[in-house]
């Protein structure tokens, strides 16, 4: 087994100069709402989402996303999530947007960017992670169905650690601090969608995660995700 | 768009820099192990270096305590100190890769042989002579490793204090574990224990030991409410036997020569682990000869910690009447 050093210089002049290209390319980590790009143009300029699935938990998703009227189409959103359980002590929130960059017929490529926050707590552990998501789409994008590849990276820029008393017992010296670049998923997968009728539209993804180099990859390593879209708003047409 | 583009690379730049700290860090999030901090108590055994104490005469009945994992380590079993007070020569160890011990990478952890190789080390280490009464005190994994020494030779150990093992062959242990070990999509505990994953990733051991315990909370389906006090968890060394017995189940049956163990072994179950039971300790204990079936009231699968209070009685009981 190869170990990855988080704090060797080596990798972290080589994560920087990964992280810059993928950005100077227009390269796109982390997945964001999946988006009909024709049905946006033809629709209202704004949508509410609701998605269930499973996303490093079973998860309920409501997020928000609104078209600009710009030349290049770009939609901004904002969505929030929480996994089930009884407590209301975990949630992921993401802001950014997408922007269609390439069209050629029917097939479009998409890029987009989302910041991160997120939160976990357990009878150990409170953690609040900062982080970024990138991702990049591609595929068939018909007025009523669409079906595209995307690729993701989701990377932690920092989290901050605070243990509880059951921790400390365990290990005094612990530290609650903020650590940086602790983690970074890759997700890798399909999505799709069919409209119904004129406001709503229903919606599918799903995928493989794979952790940063060699990382061990997460318990569960898959991602799913089916949702509903509701359009509202004026008209874009 | 630019100067989305352009923020998002410094914070990128940013994130890379400063002096915060790194979960690969030592000691930050986990202790040091024996390699790091040469004050901690170790004895080299075939080549690795391990955590290790032992309290009493050295001269007495030795009794060596075997922890549970594989991956936990002994902390929760220093209620056996007690029985130094007792006219017994009691030895801990953390075994490889795991607790303080050195810690191995995944291709070291290639057959349960090199484990069964290290306890006859540990014993050959602490023992002053064959004509001292050995003890073997296994808890968990610990009981299944100390069989699989015992199957090997029935006839150098006095006496035997198993407390739940999973199973003596791969079947038993299998069904044992499916039984502890149910992720519900739709509970708390679960869903804490996944999440965890999309904060923190790593390949280095202080990180993923870190993992390991963070991933105890609300995992604990044998009962125990609160997993027990350790000093530090070896993910590596746990996922690593696992696939091992996975990949070669034939070689986890400990089995053959148990038979041939003629003298009474003291077999404890718990009286609140479900998923073990008087069931499961009537089909684990079957392959030994002589049997003393016990159930601990008032804990459940960490016995040592928790139901040491009733289990002590028992303890002294047998020892007294065995040796």
């Amino acid at each position: 087994m190869k170990f990855y050093s988080l704090d060797s210089k080596k990798n972290k002049m080589k994560n920087i100069l990964i992280i810059a290209i993928l950005f100077l390319a227009n390269a796109n980590f982390g997945i964001g709402q999946s988006l009909n790009w024709n049905t946006i143009e033809q629709n209202r300029t704004a949508q509410l989402y609701l998605n269930i699935g499973y996303d490093f938990g079973a998860t309920t998703q409501l997020g928000y996303a609104y078209k600009l009227n710009t030349k290049k189409p770009i939609v901004l959103s904002a969505d929030f999530s929480i996994p089930m359980g009884d407590q209301l002590d975990d949630f992921k929130f993401r802001i950014g947007g997408q922007v269609g960059l390439i069209q050629r017929g029917n097939f479009r490529t998409s890029v987009g960017y989302l910041g991160i926050l997120r939160r976990n707590e357990t009878s150990l552990v409170k953690q609040i992670g900062i982080g970024q998501q990138l991702s990049i789409s591609t595929g068939i994008y018909k007025d009523k169905w669409h079906l595209a590849l995307s690729v993701a990276y989701d990377a932690s820029i920092a989290t901050n650690l605070k243990h509880s008393e059951i921790m400390r017992n365990n290990y005094s010296d612990i530290k609650d601090d903020w650590y940086a670049g602790a983690g970074g998923q890759w997700n890798y997968g399909l999505e799709a969608s069919r409209k119904l009728g004129e406001r709503l539209e229903l919606n599918i993804s799903v995928g493989a995660t794979n952790a940063r180099g060699n990382d061990y990859d997460a318990l569960l390593p898959i991602y799913f995700k089916l949702g509903g879209v509701f359009f509202f708003g004026s008209s874009t047409n | 768009m630019k100067n989305v583009i352009l923020s998002a690379i410094c914070i990128a730049l940013l994130s890379s820099c400063g002096d915060s700290y790194k979960t690969s860090d030592d000691g930050v999030l986990v202790p040091l192990t024996v390699l790091e901090d040469a004050s901690i108590p170790s004895i080299e055994i075939n080549g690795v270096l391990l955590h290790s104490e032992a309290f009493g005469n050295p001269s007495d009945p030795m009794i060596v305590v075997i922890h549970g994992g594989p991956g936990a380590d002994y902390r929760s079993q220093l209620n056996f100190k007690q029985l130094s007070q007792d006219g017994y020569y009691v030895v801990f160890y953390d075994q490889r890769g795991s607790g303080l011990s050195e810690r191995l990478i995944a291709e070291e952890f290639k057959a349960v042989q090199d484990y069964v190789d290290e306890l006859e080390g540990v014993i050959d280490f602490y023992r002053q002579g064959v004509e001292q009464k050995l003890i073997l005190a296994g808890h968990s994994w610990g009981a299944m490793l100390a069989t699989a020494y015992i199957n090997q030779n029935p006839n150098l150990v006095d006496a035997v204090i198993l407390a739940e093992p999973g199973g003596f062959n791969w079947e038993e242990t299998e069904g044992y574990i499916s039984r502890t070990q149910v992720l519900k999509l739709g509970d708390e505990s679960t869903n804490d224990f996944v999440y965890q994953d999309q904060f923190i990733t790593g390949s280095d051991h202080n990180t993923l030991d870190y993992k390991m315990a963070l991933s105890l909370d609300g995992q604990i389906y044998t009962g125990d409410n609160v997993a027990p006090p350790y000093w530090r968890y070896g993910y590596v060394c746990n996922q690593a036997s696992i696939q091992m017995a996975i990949n070669n189940p034939e070689k986890m049956d400990f089995t053959q020569n148990l038979k041939n163990h003629e003298s009474k072994v003291l077999f404890a179950y718990s009286e609140l682990n479900e998923a073990y039971g008087k069931s499961h300790a009537e089909l684990v204990s079957a392959h030994y000869l002589n049997v003393e079936l016990v159930q601990v009231e008032g804990c459940s699968h960490e016995i040592p910690e928790y139901g040491w209070e009733n289990y002590y009685p028992l303890i002294k009981e047998y020892l007294n009447e065995i040796l």
